[in-house]
């Protein structure tokens, strides 16, 4: 889906050395995503992936202006974003960068209508009424709402439904980047395959560019163009679609792929898998890989050296975290 | 073989402000010893009720089983307000999908593990807790003794899972019903609970029953899969035969909506249209029928009887009465 010749395509978005951080208590401070780097093109799909508590949705929120950023910074086409967001901030880039949320029941506002929920931001935007209401017929007919639909509330809808309507609310500004926060995880697989394929739709029809985070490594492989997975708030490993999922460099993308249950029995009875995925109870040592505590390759030298992500040699656009790869 | 659990003709109806729900149609399930059974589907389809009614975890009223007989060990079982009482926590064991919801906030672990010990046992609480430790253990927590002191918030997702196992099995169940037990961990966290319970299974020939709606946990635990919609079973059979020769066009939907590692990803998946029916006023034929792409005349109005394949196997659909013998189905 993206361009052939990556050095010709143009990069929308690009996040340099992220990071954003939580107050936890008076003193102590967590660092939930921590030196983040990863451009995306115009046009292409890149996937997240990480366990709960990566730092998946907080790198997406940070995006979009959801959470301040506490270093380094994010490009949108070549210009940096504000760290921390005033409103009139919001109104300008919600033009170009927008969220759709994982659950869409929690992120409508319960006491307005469906039509209310998709022209707000038309509205913030300083549209007529009518132009609002133009639009806002116009994009139920683009996600596959009927136009009775505009009267209801969100709780009188159901999941596939509301994801719709949360889809209508993100891409009635036309932007060109999208944050997609688990859209499909609260929806069961007939509704998911739906929900997909609108995405696609929308995708190829405004030529949207699309961060999209994901649990369902499945559904990931086969949505995105490239796979980044994160762990503990930092990628150790980003790559092509297909050589992230059929050949997995890092020890933890492998544990991770090696644990996605696919629905083939014998697949499934073929699979041998390692054990162990929790992580011990110690806690990780200052300055070291921060996978080194479950890593079943760990070397010595793990324990004392961050890893850097290095592009794999011979591999386009394959970059992995680890000293089992890369220089010495 | 015997089957241990055996739950025929099951219906199950709720009475609510919008009327009644018809949230379990004419079950028929067994479950044999040392296997491990799946049940699947999409949410509201009945399976967890299925289970919860037979073992009296339903409120009656708004609850009512208004139809079929349940057999443990040949014997028939009471089915009503107190049902499955006497054989819960100690012939049959169960997990839930959200630990936390089902263990007691305010208890310490090695207490909660201990105190069915201590009701259906008769240990005294120094016996029972010294077990309660040696459960953890065999649930692979690490530091068991430790984990044994605390409450549930001091530990994550995957342990309370490994210790709702530990007291679930704390009575040597011969059944134990594991309803979405991994729905709410990682992946990595889920294939770990799911290896444990293999490995249970295996030393102590416990049979299984897991309820799921991942097809993907089904194809890497189960023996057999049961599929069910709108509150009926529409295919059961082994894991291969439902795989990899689904005959009911829902087994069919379902596995064309996901996306396969054989799927190419330029291709469009391919969605079931529409939604469920309404368990209001379920319909007079085949619950399929409204998002079936290979309805016929007769599926709207006459429900489907489940018909036998090969040995094990069953569907319930009209493509396969004789009449609709030059109709195939389409495998995706």
């Amino acid at each position: 889906m993206s361009g052939k010749d990556h050095s010709e395509a143009t990069k929308l978005l690009e996040i340099e050395d992220l990071a954003v951080e939580f107050q936890i208590g008076r003193r102590e401070v967590l660092r939930a995503v921590d030196g983040v780097s990863l451009a995306i093109d115009a046009g292409e799909v890149v996937g997240l992936v990480g366990e709960s508590g990566s730092g998946k949705t907080t790198l997406g929120k940070a995006v979009v202006g959801l959470r301040e950023v506490a270093g380094g910074r994010v490009l949108y086409r070549g210009e940096a974003l504000p760290r921390r967001y005033r409103p009139s901030d919001f109104r300008e880039v919600a033009r170009k960068i927008q969220m759709i949320f994982q659950d869409p029941s929690s992120s409508l506002n319960p006491r307005m209508t469906a039509g209310e929920i998709v022209g707000e931001g038309s509205r913030i935007q300083g549209m007529g009424r009518k132009e609002v209401e133009a639009k806002v017929v116009d994009w139920f007919d683009r996600v596959g709402l009927s136009e009775g639909f505009r009267s209801r509330y969100p709780h009188e809808l159901s999941g596939g439904q509301r994801q719709r309507l949360g889809i209508a609310r993100a891409l009635i500004l036309e932007p060109a980047f999208v944050v997609c926060d688990e859209p499909l995880s609260a929806l069961d697989v007939s509704v998911q395959a739906q929900i997909v394929n609108l995405l696609r739709d929308l995708k190829q029809s405004m030529g949207l560019t699309l961060l999209f985070i994901a649990h369902d490594l499945s559904m990931v492989r086969y949505f995105s163009d490239r796979i980044a997975v994160l762990y503990r708030g930092a990628l150790v490993e980003v790559g092509p679609s297909e050589d992230v999922f059929f050949r997995p460099q890092h020890p933890y993308t492998q544990l991770l792929i090696g644990s996605n249950p696919e629905p083939d029995p014998r697949h499934e009875r073929s699979r041998k898998r390692r054990a162990s995925a929790e992580p011990a109870s110690e806690p990780i040592a200052e300055g070291g890989c921060s996978f080194a505590d479950r890593c079943p390759e760990v070397m010595e030298r793990c324990r004392s050296e961050v890893p850097r992500l290095t592009e794999q040699s011979g591999k386009d656009r394959h970059r992995v975290a680890c000293f089992l790869f890369g220089p010495t | 073989m015997n089957a241990l659990l055996s739950i025929e003709n099951l219906s199950v109806e709720f009475d609510t402000h919008g009327g009644v729900v018809h949230a379990v149609r004419d079950v028929s399930l067994a479950a044999y010893p040392g296997e491990t059974v799946a049940v699947v589907g999409e949410s509201g389809c009945g399976k967890t009720v299925t289970f919860q009614s037979v073992m009296g975890l339903i409120p009656m009223p708004p609850g009512r089983i208004t139809a079929g007989e349940v057999t443990w060990r040949g014997d028939r079982m009471h089915l009503g307000r107190s049902a499955g009482r006497d054989l819960r926590g100690t012939e049959i064991g169960m997990i839930f999908q959200d630990p936390m919801s089902s263990l007691n906030p305010t208890m310490r672990i090695g207490d909660q593990i201990a105190e069915p010990l201590q009701v259906h046992r008769g240990k005294s609480r120094r016996q029972a807790l010294s077990q309660a430790v040696s459960l953890l253990d065999q649930a692979r927590i690490h530091a068991p003794e430790r984990c044994a002191k605390q409450y549930p918030f001091e530990l994550s997702g995957g342990m309370l899972q490994r210790a709702m196992i530990a007291m679930a099995i704390a009575c040597e169940p011969a059944m134990l019903i594991a309803d979405e037990p991994t729905t709410a961990l990682d992946v990595t966290i889920q294939s770990d609970i799911l290896d444990l319970l293999a490995d249970l299974q295996q030393r102590k020939g416990m049979t299984i029953v897991l309820v799921t709606h991942d097809l993907g946990v089904v194809a890497r635990v189960a023996d057999r899969v049961a599929v069910m919609y709108a509150g009926q079973i529409v295919e059961s059979g082994t894991v291969d035969d439902v795989f990899y020769r689904p005959a009911h066009p829902y087994t069919v939907g379902l596995k064309a909506a996901l996306p396969a590692r054989s799927i190419d990803p330029g291709r469009d998946l391919e969605p079931i249209a529409g939604t469920p029916p309404d368990l209001f006023a379920p319909p007079a034929g085949c619950g399929y029928f409204m998002r079936c792409p290979r309805a016929m005349r007769v599926c709207e109005g006459h429900p489907p009887d489940l018909v036998s394949l090969e040995a094990g196997h069953v569907s319930r659909c009209w493509l396969h009465h004789d009449y609709a013998a030059d109709v195939s189905l389409d495998q995706a």
